[in-house]
């Protein structure tokens, strides 16, 4: 689902959504880039971000946030700081420091790979992915897989806004994860 | 002088209980009762002939109290087990401020009975990123919510009456700890990236690595003149990174109040590289 639907929090996306921006052709031609920093820049529509989901985990007994490098890494603490969570970084290869566990994906070209370090979650661990934005869904699918692995069950991922165009709610659905996200934005290609 | 004491449920700290007889003669900071018992991370002010000479509270990490030792002369220590709480620097950090030419910087490490928790939930990587270097990973940290939580609360309570208007939080772990501050003070967080990580117009400043260079980006628009800004990292080292930002920030007419880190490297003299500007941090770890 997504946030908008309750009728209280209407105002509070409105202001969200409109603290957005988007930046044509970045990083590439034909891509709309929806950029969060001017999200930032706004206390209050920032402070409402989290709010709302806060309100919506925060009697469901989550134990872990998973913030995806690097943008996830401004989202998921302040919601794990509210909620009393861990907050565990999901990071690209050779940031995190001692033992980790690795996760490839594919990307439109090529592929990547997340880590995350050995030990930070546990079994029993009720987990949330946080990002600031769902696309394809490679990359929650990847953290998904590297919570999952170290024995912890993924509750949803949350993000604040999704792409819905490029499906990445319906490949999470094929793994069986709900999504949650404040916003949806348009994807609109170049001609 | 000193009484070098290992608590058992911090195994990795060594905690330093002052047992002076100067604190008699000399006022002090934030006393009260037994010195060891109460006052983790108390500040004592001794006044000497010439000059204020503070010192500093810090719990240091076990494997680090060889060269604390040596420091501070063996022969005024000696290792007591008991559950002592105070920790002290003496001479390191009374040199240190005796040199600093602003000895109204105030508590620019934190003395707070936080300071102990917070410390010992960080983590020590040897050999990473590479061979000789000791890696302070605040990861451990996070997962332990009440030292997550406190640390964030520290530099709350620090900014929170200042006025500040803007976070500025480095890359990446920066963005972990700004944005939390930026909430809690009603002030908007700026990050400061990679270079091609921001979309949109951004200014640049490059900066000196141990080999090479680096560049740090801000956002065009992000800050205006005048601001008073804050700059946010988990570590200071040689304060290269900071001074960046620092640099950026103040291209764009922002007033940078202070600099904030969870952890200082003091060998490494970031402190130094800052120059006029302040920097408060949580845990000094030689």
């Amino acid at each position: 689902m997504s946030a908008g639907e309750n009728g209280d929090s209407a105002g509070r996306i409105n202001g969200i959504k409109s603290a957005l921006r988007v930046i044509p052709n970045f990083p590439k031609p034909g891509i709309m880039f929806q950029d969060i920093t001017t999200l930032l820049l706004d206390p209050k529509a920032f402070k409402d971000t989290i709010d709302l989901f806060v309100e919506r985990y925060k009697h469901e007994t989550i134990s872990v946030i998973a913030g995806i490098e690097a943008r996830g890494f401004i989202f998921g603490p302040p919601i794990a700081l509210a909620i009393g969570a861990k907050f565990v970084p999901l990071r690209k290869p050779k940031k995190l420091p001692g033992e980790v566990i690795s996760e490839k994906y594919i990307l439109e070209y090529g592929s990547d790979c997340l880590e995350m370090h050995v030990g930070a979650v546990e079994s029993g661990d009720r987990a949330l992915i946080v990002d600031d934005l769902i696309a394809t869904g490679g990359t929650l699918c990847a953290a998904m897989n590297l919570l999952e692995r170290a024995g912890a069950e993924v509750v949803e991922c949350a993000c604040v806004i999704e792409v819905p165009e490029l499906k990445g709610r319906e490949r999470l659905r094929s793994h069986g994860k709900p999504l949650y996200v404040l916003v949806e934005s348009q994807f609109v290609p170049s001609s | 002088m000193f009484n070098v004491e290992e608590r058992g449920d911090f195994s990795r700290s060594v905690f330093i209980n002052i047992n002076s007889p100067r604190r008699r003669e000399h006022g002090y900071v934030g006393g009260g009762g037994s010195w060891g018992g109460k006052r983790k991370g108390a500040v004592c002010r001794e006044e000497s002939n010439n000059s204020d000479v503070e010192e500093r509270c810090i719990t240091y990490r076990a494997p680090y109290v060889t060269s604390l030792l040596s420091t501070l002369g063996t022969g005024a220590l000696r290792f007591n087990p008991s559950s002592a709480a105070a920790v002290r620097t003496g001479t390191r950090y009374s040199n240190m401020a005796a040199s600093n030419s602003d000895h109204n910087q105030g508590y620019t490490v934190a003395k707070d009975d936080r300071i102990s928790r917070i410390s010992s939930s960080i983590r020590l990587i040897p050999d990473f990123p590479k061979p000789g270097i000791m890696f302070q990973d605040i990861t451990t940290m996070l997962l332990d919510p009440v030292a997550f939580r406190d640390t964030i609360d520290l530099f709350v309570e620090r900014y929170k009456e200042k006025n500040i208007s803007v976070v500025a939080g480095v890359e990446a772990r920066g963005f972990i700890f700004g944005p939390p501050i930026a909430l809690a003070i009603g002030a908007k967080f700026v990050p400061m990236r990679k270079p091609n990580k921001l979309p949109g117009a951004v200014i640049s400043e490059e900066y000196s690595l141990e080999y090479g260079t680096d560049i740090m980006e801000m956002h065009v628009g992000a800050v205006q003149a005048g601001e008073r800004t804050l700059v946010i990292d988990d570590l200071i080292a040689t304060g290269g990174t900071l001074v960046a930002a620092i640099k950026l920030l103040e291209r764009v007419g922002a007033n940078v109040v202070e600099c904030a880190c969870v952890i200082e490297l003091p060998d490494l003299k970031g402190r130094d590289r800052l120059g006029d500007k302040p920097l408060f941090v949580l845990v000094s770890s030689i």
